[in-house]
């Protein structure tokens, strides 16, 4: 590793993680280079403010806040009515019923009301034909040949 | 009391001290940290089935912690940092024995100075730098607890270390300075 390659790993100097042969190296540059032990120093220095940073916590209270708080939960969760139905009827049940809608729709493509049954509602009574002597036949009112018959 | 209470009340005992002193070293604030830190216990309590032990319990809740204290800092209004050449003036000296040799501090000075130093630092360098430094988490441990990868981590611990170091250098200029 050159000098730059160095200076780039120094954050890590102290850092079990590095491996031996890296810090090795390191150290071998850091005899012969004052930039670099400057900025190791300071590495060091930086690091030194966490040391011993462990405020005195009264762990009694705090536990006995927190476990108070819990049981609290619980007290709650218990006094609330257990239902009778398990957990997951009420999604399955739903679920069962968009499917049933689904089945529904698609064998009931067709329409309640047919266009058919519209139109023969439509026909006017006045306008029902009657095949009554006194009208003309089937054959003379579409004017067909009779040898075609 | 349940057999799930009592076993958490032992989780709550071995988890604690941890638990709270992220807690305080992010929010700086004794009464605040001890708040987040109860809100923490009964939210992983509420959550329990959802740790599946594919981590240790450790980063576990140390990412729990992690993301609560996220939030309540994004929730509150930033407190105004005070400037740096004020810290220096009125706490030089102690700056300087936490940069030299921290047991010359008390440990209520310390965890103070500590909370002005690292108030010049960004969330993220700041929450890295406490789980690496003061809680000795491995980079494995960051990556799963900051839900990052390992070359993350490493990228912002330098990044984060560089910032501490530059405080440093900023203290060592002030007291030639003078």
């Amino acid at each position: 590793m050159n000098h730059a390659q160095i200076k780039d790993k120094l954050a890590f100097f102290y850092d079990p993680e590095m491996p031996i042969a890296e810090r090795s190296e390191i150290e071998f540059h850091l005899k012969s280079c004052l930039e670099c032990q400057a900025s190791i120093k300071q590495f060091d220095s930086a690091r030194s403010v966490f040391r011993g940073a462990k405020p005195s916590l009264n762990p009694e209270w705090f536990i006995g806040s927190v476990m108070r708080q819990i049981r609290a939960l619980e007290a709650e969760n218990a006094a609330q009515k257990p239902s009778i139905l398990p957990d997951w009827l009420a999604p399955l049940l739903g679920y069962g019923f968009a499917l049933f809608l689904m089945f529904f729709v698609i064998t009931h493509k067709d329409t309640a009301v047919s266009a058919e049954s519209v139109l023969l509602l439509d026909v006017p009574q006045s306008s029902s034909w009657a095949f009554l002597e006194s009208n003309p036949g089937i054959n003379e009112l579409f004017e067909i040949p009779q040898e075609d018959l | 009391m349940s057999g799930k209470t009592a076993a958490y009340e032992e989780i709550v005992r071995r988890y604690e001290t941890r638990v709270r002193h992220y807690c305080l070293s992010v929010l700086a604030n004794q009464s605040s940290a001890d708040d987040a830190a109860q809100e923490i216990f009964i939210k992983a309590y509420q959550s329990l089935s959802k740790f599946k032990g594919n981590s240790s319990f450790a980063t576990w809740i140390y990412r729990i912690t992690a993301n609560h204290c996220t939030d309540i800092l994004r929730k509150t209004s930033r407190q105004k940092t005070e400037s740096w050449e004020k810290i220096l003036e009125s706490e030089g000296e102690k700056i300087e024995a936490l940069f030299s040799d921290s047991s010359r501090v008390s440990n209520l000075e310390h965890a103070e100075l500590l909370d002005k130093l690292l108030s010049r630092l960004d969330d993220k360098s700041k929450e890295i730098l406490i789980l690496r430094e003061m809680h000795s988490l491995s980079y494995q441990e960051l990556a799963e607890t900051l839900t990052c990868s390992v070359d993350a981590v490493k990228s912002r611990l330098k990044r984060a270390r560089q910032e501490m170091k530059a405080i440093c250098d900023t203290f060592s200029a002030f007291k030639t300075s003078k």
